[in-house]
């Protein structure tokens, strides 16, 4: 095809309308990612004197690098993982209302962690639920993709539907879990349902560091194909898009980095499904620049709301997901009025 | 340069095409008409590589369609499928160069070059004021043709549009026909279009490909397809002929 | 009411006057008639609720172990018929037919035709009353929420159940006394955890935080936080408690090692001791035993000094 029209009509459009790498929109928001982890990890229910840490003082050395630290990267890791998940499969699915939590990641990790409590187990094998929490999360995933494949095409409108059907099996099943089981474990097994980072150390930030890291090299690798779904799998296909493989790949690697983040500190929502929206009307971009924004977003609201849950009502703690609900939706709301 | 070869394809238990043949092996404007059902969708979508047909083959510059590169073939074959609608909020300028999509290795950002090519598909379809819009600022026939310049920003040899006039108003109906006659002309690319409107196609096109439950009934210039004994042959309604402008129009016997 | 159709009765007989005798045969028949339901009484349960009871119960279902604990310790545990599927003391507790236990089952409590039910205000469901009410069964609602309201609690249950007499609320009442009035040179900071990851403890105004205070102890919790709250790991470690109380089926040794391999500090610094669960979770007779064991840990520790 002869394409032209000689002369440069490139030129007409203005500078602006080009709009390649957002650099300035991830460093804006990775300052403030460092910020909030900052601030996090200055306050807390003990208050630390700065120079005690660096004269080196045992306690507030422990309390600072063993405690809060770890728990305030884990804070923004398990953000950073709950918002790729979700603005993935809003991507994929085209569908502005999936979060990591629809297609039943949720209902199989919970009910790894009632099954790992009701039974005694965790009492008896202490550190089995966030295993029990992964292999609920990656069964769920797995048999909502079988129901959801219908030779060799897996639709996403099946998808949903099965993640909806499952996730209501798996209230019953951590129903029936509860009903069984002695009280006290009934409690701890409903309040890590609502999310806490309590246990944070080290060891947990550097597995969900390495998932992330993976997660997000898989994912930029096939961003390219991803935010061409947005136009719809037909159009993408005819566009030499590997669809039925880039669908896959999205759909377990999202899935797997939601069942990691939901068993290290249980189900804390909003995060998946507000994050994606927040950052997609503030820079209204696709997919490719969606992804390491709403990593960072996310991370930087999980972050904030740990701080918050830690200092509340200290020294005790609220569940995290209530913050992350008190934070982010009335920023969204304010957003929503912005916008056009 | 591209041949469809006794191809047929199934929708479950409905047929969906059965051995149809078709060559196309020169720049033209090729109006696909037929009723609700006849193949239309499905042939595009063959030829788009979106589907793969359950017999026969479909060879483009004499390379099977399963032996081509998805992304090199994109770049010579451009598809346009019915109602595209983004799930999210998009500018003009940002849908079009999506289309460059093919020529960008899997961590490659657009161009410059893309950019550029972007700008002279959406002049080609006078577009280029519209690139700030979102497209949900626009009017269909906008829309129409900012879909029109995505396709065409890859600069491909064939252009495949599935009822791209649909449930545009009359003026928008006539002008992006005109503007399809136009890219053929300027760009010396081949053009594929399902419509259902017989008037307009014929008015442009070079060739008509008429469906008929899933089978090629004819392929010919419309000047053959246009006379009443066809029309009530193969679409069932009356219509006499009526010459206006040096040209043919079909107007429907009102019983 | 029967009283008055008896005397309705005889108003009847008298003027026509056929035989005195019949009259007499009849009269004593409908008397023993009217003698044979014992005299009712409507009380007021712990909650307020009225219920209408009979003066000697003798078909108790008790839902609560803490209220089978009680009812035995007043004497009258031959009188229960049916346990709910936690009552384990005294032993013969359990060979009682069991009932359920969170949400225990109506039918099973009714094939059992007891003439009343005994329910804690803790763990029982507010579906309960509505229930029993529809099967005319008799509720009587225990609270023994705090420490101070089991002796009340088990005097107005002895008077409810027209059994035993208050010498055993009065000795509990006496022996948990005699706890509180030592005073203690140094009062150790205890955590009462119920479960160790995360480290979920009692928080004030409760039963535990009662014990606590009666054996001259202070809950490390700080002053307004009540109910079972999360307690910071940062605030172990600054300000590690001097006791921190488990009960020892509901948290293992394993969970134990877990928490001190979390927090190495406590090692040495603060004593972890496990108590039989079912003495430190039960606001029951026992309880002056639950005192005598904290106090115990709590004189043990104070021999440090």
């Amino acid at each position: 095809m002869r394409l032209w029209i000689s002369g440069s009509a490139g030129s007409k459009l203005l500078p602006l309308h080009r709009r390649p790498h957002n650099r300035l929109g991830l460093i804006l928001l990775a300052l403030i990612l460092l910020g909030a982890i900052a601030l996090a990890a200055s306050i807390g229910a003990t208050s630390l004197s700065w120079r005690a840490l660096i004269a080196g003082d045992a306690t507030t050395r422990t309390i600072f690098f063993d405690i809060r630290l770890p728990r305030t990267i884990l804070a923004a890791l398990i953000g950073a993982a709950l918002a790729v998940a979700g603005v993935t499969f809003q991507t994929l699915l085209r569908n502005p209302l999936a979060d990591p939590f629809i297609l039943g990641v949720s209902g199989g990790a919970a009910s790894g962690a009632a099954i790992a409590t009701a039974f005694g187990l965790a009492r008896r094998v202490p550190g089995i639920v966030p295993p029990m929490a992964f292999l609920g999360a990656c069964a769920a995933t797995g048999a909502v993709f079988l129901l959801a494949r219908r030779r060799e095409y897996t639709d996403p409108t099946r998808l949903l539907l099965s993640g909806l059907v499952l996730n209501a099996f798996f209230s019953a099943v951590i129903l029936i879990c509860f009903a069984l089981s002695p009280q006290g474990d009934l409690t701890a097994a409903l309040k890590w349902m609502m999310g806490t980072l309590f246990a944070a150390q080290w060891s947990d930030v550097v597995l969900l560091l390495v998932l992330l890291i993976v997660t997000m090299a898989v994912l930029v690798s096939i961003a390219n194909d991803l935010r061409l779904f947005a136009f719809g799998e037909e159009d993408a296909k005819s566009r030499g898009v590997a669809v039925e493989r880039v669908k896959i790949i999205g759909f377990i690697t999202a899935s797997i980095v939601t069942g990691a983040a939901v068993a290290v500190s249980g189900i804390i929502g909003f995060v998946g499904l507000l994050v994606p929206h927040l950052v997609r009307m503030i820079w209204r971009r696709d997919f490719r620049d969606l992804l390491p924004l709403s990593a960072l977003a996310g991370g930087t609201l999980v972050v904030l709301a740990d701080l918050l849950s830690r200092i509340v009502i200290q020294p005790s703690e609220l569940p995290i997901g209530a913050f992350t609900a008190v934070l982010g939706v009335p920023f969204f709301l304010m957003l929503l009025r912005r916008s056009r | 340069m591209l041949e469809v070869a006794e191809v047929s394809y199934r929708y479950g238990e409905v047929e969906g095409l059965s051995g149809v043949t078709v060559t196309l092996d020169r720049p033209q404007l090729v109006a696909l008409v037929g009723p609700n059902g006849s193949g239309k969708s499905t042939l595009l979508k063959l030829v788009a590589r979106v589907l793969a047909p359950a017999s026969g083959e479909v060879r483009f510059e004499g390379k099977r369609l399963r032996d081509w590169d998805g992304k090199e073939y994109a770049k010579r074959v451009g598809y346009l499928p019915q109602d595209p609608d983004p799930t999210f909020p998009m500018r003009a300028i940002d849908v079009v160069v999506s289309g460059r999509a093919p020529f960008l290795g899997r961590f490659e950002r657009e161009s410059d070059a893309d950019y550029e090519a972007a700008a002279k598909a959406m002049e080609l379809c006078d577009a280029l004021h519209l690139a700030d819009r979102y497209l949900d600022e626009m009017s269909g026939g906008e829309r129409k043709r900012i879909f029109l310049a995505r396709v065409l920003a890859a600069t491909p040899a064939v252009i495949l549009l599935d009822e791209p006039l649909a449930a545009l108003d009359l003026s928008h109906v006539q002008q992006f026909s005109l503007l399809l006659r136009d890219v053929v002309d300027r760009t010396h690319c081949t053009v594929v279009y399902a419509t259902h409107d017989l008037n307009w196609a014929a008015a442009y096109c070079d060739r008509m490909l008429v469906m008929q439950r899933g089978t090629l009934a004819i392929d010919a210039p419309p000047a053959e397809v246009m006379r009443p004994d066809t029309i009530r042959e193969l679409f069932g309604f009356d219509a006499a002929a009526v010459e206006a402008g040096g040209r043919s129009w079909l107007v429907p016997r009102v019983p | 009411m029967m009283m008055r159709a008896a005397s309705r009765s005889l108003l009847i007989l008298a003027p026509i006057d056929r035989g005195r005798p019949a009259a007499v045969f009849v009269l004593a028949l409908l008397f023993i008639r009217c003698a044979g339901p014992e005299p009712h009484a409507t009380l007021h349960d712990d909650v307020g609720r009225s219920v209408t009871v009979a003066a000697h119960p003798r078909r108790i279902v008790s839902l609560a172990p803490n209220l089978t604990e009680i009812v035995y310790a007043l004497g009258c545990g031959d009188r229960i018929v049916g346990v709910d599927d936690n009552s384990d003391e005294p032993a013969a507790a359990r060979t009682k037919p069991r009932v359920g236990g969170m949400q225990p089952s109506i039918e099973r409590i009714a094939s059992l035709k007891p003439d009343l039910v005994i329910a804690s205000t803790q763990g029982n469901q507010p579906s309960l009353a509505p229930a029993l009410a529809a099967a005319n069964i008799p509720l009587y609602v225990v609270r023994t929420d705090r420490l101070t309201e089991i002796a009340p609690a088990m005097a107005r249950l002895a008077t409810a159940l027209g059994c035993g007499d208050r010498r055993v609320p009065e000795k509990l009442r006496a022996d948990l006394a005699a706890f509180a009035n030592r005073k203690r040179a140094h009062a150790p900071r205890v955590l009462f955890a119920v479960w160790m990851n995360p480290l979920y403890v009692a928080g004030r105004n409760n039963f535990a935080d009662d014990l606590i205070n009666l054996c001259g102890a202070r809950n490390a919790v700080g002053p307004n936080v009540t109910g079972w709250p999360l307690y910071s790991l940062e605030t172990l470690v600054a300000e590690p408690p001097d006791l921190i109380i488990y009960p020892d089926r509901e948290v293992t040794p394993a969970q134990v090692e877990e928490l001190l391999r979390r927090v190495p500090s406590l090692r040495g610094r603060t004593e972890i001791v496990g108590v039989d669960e079912n003495l430190f979770t039960r606001p029951g007779p026992r309880v002056a035993q639950a005192a005598a064991r904290l106090n115990a840990i709590v004189d043990q520790w104070e021999r440090r000094f």
